[in-house]
């Protein structure tokens, strides 16, 4: 018996072991921002709007999109690495499983866009291929690696959320900042103005005035003392990925 | 037997069950039936794959059919190999090696049968430029690749399920209270592994 016991954990150790030794160092990819452009393949501009972008996407609609570049693949498949990143992060919620991830490969020239159980519906095999041979390939052979990203991403969000307003290139503005707020209607400066008049002229206003400063004050410590970005960045909630998708190569 | 060893074997059982749900709950009482559910979820999840890929065929012999009508060899082999792989099931109450060797024959068969309607479809361009052809290879791979990972969380399920029945200490409470024994394994047969060894070919 002991024997037995001892081949199976031998085999198990190779197995890890040797695990390690193909697998591509996953280490290097951070789980919290949008985009990891490993190998570079993005100038700065390009990396801010795609971030921007992808951000507000998940904001907005909940469809988790996220790009990874990587020098090698290390003698690894594009599909087993992309498969390895994609559950890793758990792109997407796990209810709506609508998590995307979209992988290059540099020096082996390959790509892939693994595709969330969720939103295989939506972005079926096919149109992810599509979109792979019609608009990456054709850029990246043009050396233009931040235009053939940057339509890849907008033939996915045509496809998974058509009405979200970044979806195509020209239209994408960037969202305004938080202390920016829009001119009030003119009931809602009526009623601003009671609520003025009410703290400043009353006792119990007064009262409530000086709480409400001593509780902002607390809460805006902690809201800009933390990231520049709320929501907790990028991280995944979860989704899952059962091999949906496609692959190519340029 | 019976007579002579029932009061020992009693005994045994009953301090055996106390001792190890005393020292070792969490031990293999629930995470061994939770590992077989996800064998069986994972299985079902295969099953599921192939029998997709085989709702593909009908529609991709027929568009290679409109191009390459007289490779009527290749296309007869896709089609049978594809009655042969739908005419076998298999679910978790009848899971024996030798059926899941069966299937995997079967399926493995198609793959083939498969591979090589691919490779005469590189020699007809008109077909390659087809947009309804390229979809249905688009979705064939993705397939292709759908199967390979429901395989492998499948490989990974039974192998956590084996190490669960046979490791010290869950293997006590597998052997003497929920009498499991280990799974089958998936295994790559030999024309697969002739498969696996091929050169890929060189295209220019």
């Amino acid at each position: 018996m002991s024997k037995i016991y001892k081949i199976i954990l031998g085999v198990l150790l190779i197995g890890v072991c040797s695990l390690h030794a193909f697998a591509v160092d996953l280490a290097t990819i951070d789980f919290n921002r949008p985009v990891n452009d490993l190998s570079r393949m993005l100038n700065r501009q390009e990396l801010a709007e795609i971030e921007s972008l992808l951000y507000s996407l998940k904001e907005t609609t909940g469809t988790q999109i996220a790009v990874v570049t990587l020098n090698s693949l290390d003698g690894s498949t594009i599909e087993d690495v992309s498969m390895d990143i994609a559950e890793k992060w758990g792109l997407g919620s796990a209810k709506a499983d609508n998590g995307i991830l979209v992988t290059i490969a540099r020096a082996d020239r390959r790509m892939r866009i693994e595709v969330g159980q969720g939103l295989e519906g939506d972005l079926p095999d096919a149109y992810a291929k599509r979109i792979i041979d019609q608009q990456m390939t054709p850029s990246f052979k043009a050396g233009q690696y931040g235009t053939g990203i940057r339509l890849a991403i907008d033939g996915i969000i045509q496809r998974t959320n058509p009405t979200f307003v970044g979806a195509t290139s020209h239209s994408y503005s960037e969202p305004e900042p938080p202390g920016v707020s829009k001119p009030m209607s003119w009931p809602a400066k009526i009623v601003t103005t009671l609520i003025v008049l009410f703290l400043i002229f009353t006792p119990f206003g007064r009262g409530m005035l000086m709480m409400i400063l001593l509780s902002g004050f607390g809460g805006g410590g902690r809201r800009y003392g933390g990231s520049s970005r709320s929501s907790g960045g990028f991280s995944g909630g979860g989704g899952g990925f059962s091999g949906g998708g496609a692959s190519g190569g340029w | 037997m019976q007579g002579i060893y029932s009061k020992k074997t009693m005994i045994k059982t009953a301090v055996i069950t106390l001792l190890s749900v005393v020292l070792f709950s969490g031990c293999g009482i629930q995470s061994i039936p939770a590992a077989k559910n996800d064998v069986e979820a994972n299985l079902a999840e295969v099953t599921n794959q192939y029998k997709r890929r085989a709702d593909l065929i009908p529609n991709l012999v027929q568009t290679v059919k409109g191009y390459a009508s007289h490779e009527k060899d290749t296309l007869e082999a896709v089609i049978n190999a594809r009655a042969k792989a739908t005419s076998m099931n298999i679910d978790a109450s009848n899971l024996s090696p030798e059926k899941l060797q069966e299937f995997q024959a079967a399926q493995g068969g198609l793959s083939q049968a498969l591979g090589r309607l691919m490779v005469v479809a590189e020699n007809y361009p008109q077909l390659k430029a087809d947009q309804n052809f390229r979809d249905l290879q688009a979705q064939l791979e993705g397939t292709e690749n759908r199967i390979t990972v429901a395989r492998q969380r499948h490989i990974e399920g039974i192998k956590n399920f084996n190490n669960l029945v046979t490791i010290f200490p869950t293997s006590l409470t597998a052997k003497y209270i929920l009498k499991e024994e280990k799974l089958p394994q998936w295994t790559v047969d030999e024309q697969e592994k002739q498969q696996n060894e091929k050169a890929p070919s060189v295209e220019f």
